[in-house]
């Protein structure tokens, strides 16, 4: 640490030059970026030369890193409006299509560069279904999330304009979709670096009617540069070994939430869980105890990320009380559910504007979950209210409530490289294609 | 804390260190104002400070100049044991709201500095592991580039444009919201 070596006179002589911005070395000049509090600010500096690119860019950082910003890197959030739960139809044409809608962060954010016009058609001209959102990726499917034959899966980054579009093995084909999620367990997501997990189930013929097989495949884009440069979905031997049976019917199934790298389904039929291993073909089944569940019905609990610790929790509506358990590991193997924070909702929600007296008499729902956040609404009428799980702090005034549906946060990510896209060059030159070469 | 080495022989000089610039001008410090520099503090506690601590990467203007900086803020940690590079939220409660307007009106008066200089003072604080400094010089740079478009930074820190055309075409085009 103390080592003080006397430098050459070379050296000493070549510090009488005047210090220029060239002499502060990356990791200094990223203390420097880390300090600008604007996207703008920060997206010009990315646009000054190679060097300040490289820096400013998010590949082989850490995710926890790049965190660190002063602004924060999301850039505005797509909402999946659900028409079914539309509190004011303006149209008289009720909707059929899960809009999207993209609301931006700040004012200065023009929305218009967030759409999704650049997509191709979809099969059968349907619209391209929003399903899930990670980093500055999109993913986006023929159909709405449970229950569609595999058929089409597009991933697209709307700030660059650019997007993959991956088609299902065979076998998938003759599957049904439970969901398809972007990983985010990869510490950089781009449009030439990122992997998919599908989760599919088929009825198991010959064992009972009621008995599906569930199994889950990954789908890996490798960054392209690196050697062993390849894409592709995992075997489906595999994927058939850590398969599970479920039992119940298929309408019964439904997604709950992901934690901590697992992603969750709940069974209304006998109440059981089951979960699937982000990037992995493993899937496990389990039941919550009963002082966790409410009911068995779907929009009674859900598993969330709060982005701090390394445990999985569930968010569970029991009768008039949002609960927050933890789930403890034991060191024998075991683990248990820790009740850390419980909240009464019509007590927290009395005096908001738009509460009504006829609010909670039946159980709420949860409509759409965060990193972080819960959202619900009385089962009475849609009024969305969000709660912050680390203060169980009471929101309705929120963007994130003014929409009914899903919302995936898009955040700011820069590559070191200008226009590296995620196919091959069409010249036939080794490597990835790169758009500046106008090989289009 | 500077037990080690032969402390006994210079008990006077046991609370002032000698620091030995790059062009071989001396500074006496107090251990308080040149433990602010972690650097130098772990020199310290390993007892190799005896006959001054040699600061070949800083010219002794800028080592007049961090030295300044060090001497106002070690009478603000004064009171708090333990960590000397920067002040935790609690510490700065405790100090004087006044004293603490004084100590922003010098930091701001401290900045006022040739661009060559507050380069040389970054690289100073970061060679010296002077976390306070560090942060505020490196808020200086990030002010001037706020506002600024790629073109008016370079020309600001001659920096030279080594991005293609295409490049700066495509770099516009993905954010263009950014360069309106």
């Amino acid at each position: 640490m103390g080592k003080m070596m006397p430098k050459s006179k070379g050296l000493m002589l070549a510090t009488k030059l005047p210090t220029t911005m060239n002499d502060i070395p990356d990791h200094l000049l990223r203390l420097i970026f880390h300090r600008l509090d604007s996207h703008v600010f920060f997206l010009r500096a990315a646009a000054v030369c190679t060097r300040w690119r490289r820096i400013a860019s998010t590949r082989g950082m850490r995710y926890r890193d790049w965190n660190y910003h002063e602004f924060s890197t999301i850039m505005g959030h797509y909402h999946v409006v659900d028409p079914s739960s539309s509190s004011k139809p303006r149209s008289p044409q009720p909707q059929r299509h899960h809009r999207v809608v993209f609301i931006p962060a700040s004012p200065s954010i023009d929305a218009r560069h967030f759409t999704l016009d650049f997509l191709p058609d979809g099969p059968g001209n349907r619209p391209w279904q929003l399903v899930d959102g990670y980093g500055s990726l999109l993913l986006l499917t023929n159909q709405r999330r449970s229950f569609f034959p595999v058929l089409d899966i597009i991933v697209c980054e709307p700030i660059s304009r650019r997007y993959v579009r991956i088609k299902p093995t065979e076998d998938m084909k003759y599957c049904h979709c439970l969901g398809v999620f972007l990983n985010r367990r990869c510490n950089v997501t781009s449009m030439s670096g990122f992997s998919l997990t599908c989760v599919v189930y088929e009825s198991s013929m010959g064992i009972s009617d009621d008995v599906c097989f569930v199994t889950a495949r990954v789908y890996t884009q490798e960054p392209p540069g690196c050697r062993r440069w390849r894409s592709g979905w995992t075997m489906s031997h595999h994927a058939r070994s850590g398969g599970i049976h479920i039992r119940g019917a298929a309408e019964s199934v439904h997604y709950a939430g992901r934690s901590r790298g697992y992603i969750f389904w709940g069974n209304e039929d006998d109440g059981s869980v089951f979960a699937g291993t982000e990037g992995t073909q493993v899937l496990s089944q389990f039941h919550l105890p009963e002082n966790v569940r409410g009911s068995h019905h779907r929009s009674t609990f859900r598993f969330i990320d709060d982005g701090n610790d390394n445990l999985v929790r569930v968010v569970s509506l029991i009768g008039n009380d949002l609960m927050v358990f933890l789930k403890k590991e034991h060191n024998n193997g075991g683990s248990d559910w820790v009740l850390v924070r419980r909240l009464n909702l019509p007590e927290a929600t009395l005096g908001l504007p738009g509460y009504k007296e006829c609010f909670f008499s039946r159980t709420a729902k949860i409509v759409t979950e965060g990193k972080g956040y819960v959202g619900l609404t009385p089962a009475e009428e849609t009024w969305l209210f969000s709660v912050e799980l680390r203060t169980m702090q009471v929101e309705r005034e929120h963007i994130r409530n003014k929409l009914a549906g899903e919302v995936y946060p898009y955040e700011l990510r820069l590559r070191p490289r200008v226009s590296v896209c995620a196919f091959r060059c069409k010249r036939g030159r080794d490597g990835p294609c790169y758009n500046i070469c106008k090989c289009k | 804390m500077a037990s080690a080495g032969s402390g006994d022989e210079k008990a006077a000089a046991a609370a002032m260190i000698t620091l030995i610039s790059s062009d071989n001008e001396k500074f006496e410090v107090t251990e308080a104002t040149a433990t602010l520099s972690q650097t130098i503090r772990h020199m310290i506690e390993d007892g190799c400070t005896d006959g001054g601590v040699p600061l070949p990467n800083v010219t002794s203007k800028i080592l007049a100049r961090v030295i300044e900086y060090c001497k106002k803020h070690a009478t603000a940690a004064a009171g708090e044991e333990g960590s000397s590079s920067s002040f935790s939220d609690a510490a700065f409660l405790e100090v004087d709201r006044a004293f603490l307007e004084e100590l922003e009106e010098f930091d701001d008066a401290f900045l006022e500095v040739d661009r060559a200089t507050l380069f040389d003072l970054i690289l100073a604080a970061n060679y010296l592991d002077i976390k306070g400094l560090l942060n505020l010089t490196c808020q200086k740079v990030a002010d001037s580039v706020k506002g600024k478009t790629p073109e008016q930074i370079r020309e600001m820190y001659n920096i030279v444009n080594d991005l293609t055309p295409e490049e700066e075409a495509e770099i516009r085009r993905e954010t263009q919201w950014a360069f309106e």
